[in-house]
């Protein structure tokens, strides 16, 4: 007998030796039991004579799924036609792709415009300006409602005040 | 058992293939049929499902490498043609893979190819209520009499794996059997 070292339990002598063999034993054992207990054929049958001539009806399955052999010489000029349609088509998506990928002016911001014109100089005279803005197209719901604005005025008058002096306008007149 | 190397080579000789590929049919046609027979229950889809198996082979048998055995390479070709083929049934007619299953097994009474008892009748049906992987290893364990490292090569499952998928099984199905 073998004291346990923590609890003062027992076993007998050599209960560990073998125990693993004595398990597999017991599972065997519960194993044939419940083999037993299940039937040793499942009662499936095969039409007479179905082994005999699977190996030929593989056969004709197999020829019959061959694909077919097409003459590609026949078609060879259609077929360099459409690699090249093919190649063009490509190419051409190829360029379509990368002019995606370049900024457009639509991409610019109106603020990086604006700060555009004001860092440099242009060198077009209003009338230039004048000539490129298609009048067509301007209303006067375009002049009325999208004024500059006072603020807007009030600032060019300041900042261009020799060309206020060009307006020659009487100021006893705008003192009454 | 045929030499697998030969015939392997012979397979992919053009000029000696049709002969080996008559050879390898011949040689394995019935262990496939029933592995696959018991996953699909019914004669004529065991046959269509065999074909394709077979056809299968013949048309990647050039792709085959050799890490696994020419035999457990056409067992794992007809378990997956088999499993596909249930799951595009089940999808056809609606149902889902235990109502197939359910379905197949009350087939079999009227099948002129099940000559099953009442016995072997409700140990389809206790088959019936396995998961597919218990159902596999069962089948290829308890009717096929594989050996536990042949069938861990074709499901790619450890052995230790098998063998409590075996026992799980075989406890369910006794457990079925005298329930009802």
């Amino acid at each position: 007998m073998l004291p346990d070292k923590e609890h003062n339990f027992r076993t007998p002598k050599g209960y560990f030796e073998g125990l693993d063999e004595r398990l597999k034993a017991r599972l065997a054992q519960e194993m044939d039991a419940s083999e037993e207990a299940i039937p040793k054929t499942d009662g499936f049958g095969v039409p007479q004579g179905y082994f005999g001539t699977l190996e030929d009806t593989i056969m004709e399955k197999l020829d019959g799924a061959q694909p077919k052999v097409v003459q590609l010489t026949i078609h060879k000029r259609y077929y360099y036609v459409a690699a090249s349609l093919a190649a063009l088509f490509s190419l051409f998506f190829i360029m379509r792709q990368d002019t995606v990928e370049q900024v457009g002016f639509e991409d610019l911001a109106s603020a990086d415009i604006e700060h555009y014109f004001e860092q440099n100089e242009l060198g077009l005279s209003s009338y230039e300006m004048a000539e490129g803005m298609d009048l067509n197209e301007l209303t006067l719901a375009d002049i009325t409602e999208n004024g500059p604005g006072n603020t807007n005025v009030l600032d060019y008058l300041d900042e261009h005040v020799d060309e206020l002096d060009e307006l020659n306008l009487n100021y006893d007149e705008l003192d009454q | 058992m045929i030499a697998e190397t030969n015939l392997l080579e012979e397979l992919r000789d053009p000029t000696t293939r049709e002969k080996a590929f008559g050879v390898l049919v011949n040689t394995y046609k019935e262990r496939l049929y029933w592995h696959v027979r018991r996953i699909v229950l019914n004669h004529a889809d065991a046959d269509d499902v065999l074909q394709n198996t077979f056809i299968k082979i013949f048309r990647n048998i050039e792709g085959f490498k050799g890490e696994s055995k020419l035999y457990s390479w056409m067992y794992r070709i007809a378990t997956n043609e088999s499993l596909t083929f249930l799951r595009q049934k089940s999808h056809k007619l609606g149902l889902s893979n235990e109502e197939l299953q359910q379905k197949m097994v009350h087939n079999l009474q009227a099948d002129v190819y099940f000559e099953g008892d009442a016995i072997q009748l409700k140990l389809q049906q206790a088959i019936a209520t396995l998961p597919e992987r218990q159902k596999l290893v069962f089948n290829m364990k308890y009717f096929q009499e594989m050996k536990y490292d042949e069938i861990s090569e074709v499901l790619e499952t450890s052995v230790g794996g098998l063998k409590a998928s075996y026992h799980l099984a075989t406890k369910k199905i006794e457990a079925y059997l005298k329930e009802y």
